[in-house]
């Protein structure tokens, strides 16, 4: 009798928070919607400005390119962080004053349907940050092609500074460098060109694009182990009302035969990183010789990273 | 409004000003490969692959003041010998 009217002023906030949420998770979602329609319409315009940006950029670094693809991107981040901190404002920090049960399990239901909203956010914001960096392409194999052309120009072009015999440059040499006249002996220093001093950097960008193939190889394997195991879960959850024994010896050997080749598919990862790996060195490597040893050293590192934090 | 007097759009602006900004550092300027030899400024002797990099082999002029160790184009033996 006593707790009569202090149940009733319970009942009567429960029912109030729980009517905030809905008003709460209906302004929220019309607000995410708002600024996926933003992102989506900033994100679609800009495609295909800054593929043309890329495409006549003259600077050698592509400088007012990588300017506006920061600034996209930048806007794109600034979008999202809008839904974030309203997400944190009005959902995370959600005040409701009761300890009662049920309020809390709608608490959780309207918390979690607001998160999930977000992440589609989320979500469509990698998506786009994946295409505007897609927007960048760089003829890696056009500038090595200029370096060696220029290398076969210059080869045979200089003279020693002292006594005036030709000196022969032997090979493509990316830093200053002293070359001794085979008639004088003397040290003449040797001054690379702008682009001859890029060998080093573009040498490991071309590998990559040559072997990118091998890595995506690899790369695809974790969507590959995700699809089976998705299978299989889905077959163990339709085992659990199955009565026919036939069915679900069939089932149960379909588990297995998943298991069996996700376990392949992870056991094949690391080998084919090292393929992958190996391969990219070796162009490396082929492109400029003068630093194999170090270019080793690097290999060794990285394929001991990879097993040591399974990357 | 006519078209000239019409704002730009953000992307237009940004665009705008990715352009129009100063690159750090200056532009590029390319340079081509060139050969020079660097003659002791005392005594005007030059330097041959026997006597080292670090000192002139005439009047002991040091050209370099640190001791050369092993890379990729200089080697231990680029040393002069009469320091």
């Amino acid at each position: 009798m006593f707790g009569l009217f202090s149940n009733q002023a319970t009942n009567n906030e429960a029912t109030a928070a729980i009517k905030e949420m809905e008003e709460t998770r209906e302004r929220f979602f019309a607000f995410i919607e708002k600024l996926e329609q933003k992102m989506k319409e900033f994100a679609e315009a800009s495609l295909p400005e800054l593929t043309e940006l890329n495409n006549t950029d003259t600077d050698e670094y592509k400088r007012a390119y990588h300017r506006m693809k920061a600034a996209v991107l930048g806007q794109l981040d600034s979008i999202q962080k809008k839904a974030l901190e309203v997400k944190e404002e009005k959902i995370t920090n959600f005040r409701f004053t009761t300890n009662d049960h049920a309020l809390s399990t709608a608490y959780y239901d309207f918390r979690n349907d607001c998160y999930d909203r977000y992440n589609q956010l989320d979500e469509l914001k990698n998506h786009y940050r994946g295409q505007v960096e897609a927007t960048y392409s760089e003829n890696y194999e056009a500038k090595y092609q200029q370096i060696l052309d220029e290398y076969e120009a210059i080869r045979n072009k200089f003279a020693c500074v002292q006594c005036g015999s030709p000196i022969v440059i032997e090979k493509i040499y990316f830093t200053t460098t002293y070359i001794t006249c085979p008639a004088c002996q003397t040290r003449n220093t040797f001054e690379p060109s702008s682009k001859a001093k890029t060998l080093e950097q573009l040498g490991r960008s071309l590998a990559e694009q040559r072997t990118a193939h091998l890595l995506k190889e690899h790369d695809a394997i974790p969507a590959k182990t995700q699809e089976l195991y998705l299978e299989r879960h889905k077959i163990q959850l339709s085992l659990i009302q199955e009565k026919n024994n036939r069915v679900i010896r069939e089932k149960t050997s379909r588990i297995e035969e998943l298991g069996k080749l996700h376990e392949e598919l992870e056991r094949k990862r690391p080998a084919l990183y090292q393929t992958y790996l190996r391969a990219m060195f070796d162009e490396w490597n082929k492109i400029n010789p003068a630093l194999t040893e170090e270019h080793e050293k690097f290999y060794n590192r990285l394929l001991s990273d990879y097993r040591k934090y399974k990357l | 409004m006519s078209a000239e007097n019409k704002p730009l759009s953000l992307l237009e602006r940004m665009k705008q000003k990715a352009k129009e900004q100063k690159n750090y550092g200056g532009e590029f300027t390319g340079e081509e490969a060139k050969v020079n030899v660097r003659a002791c400024p005392n005594c005007g002797a030059g330097r041959a692959k026997q006597d080292g990099l670090t000192h002139c082999a005439y009047c002991g002029f040091e050209f370099l003041s640190v001791q050369l160790t092993d890379g990729i184009n200089l080697k231990k033996e680029d040393n002069s010998q009469n320091t």
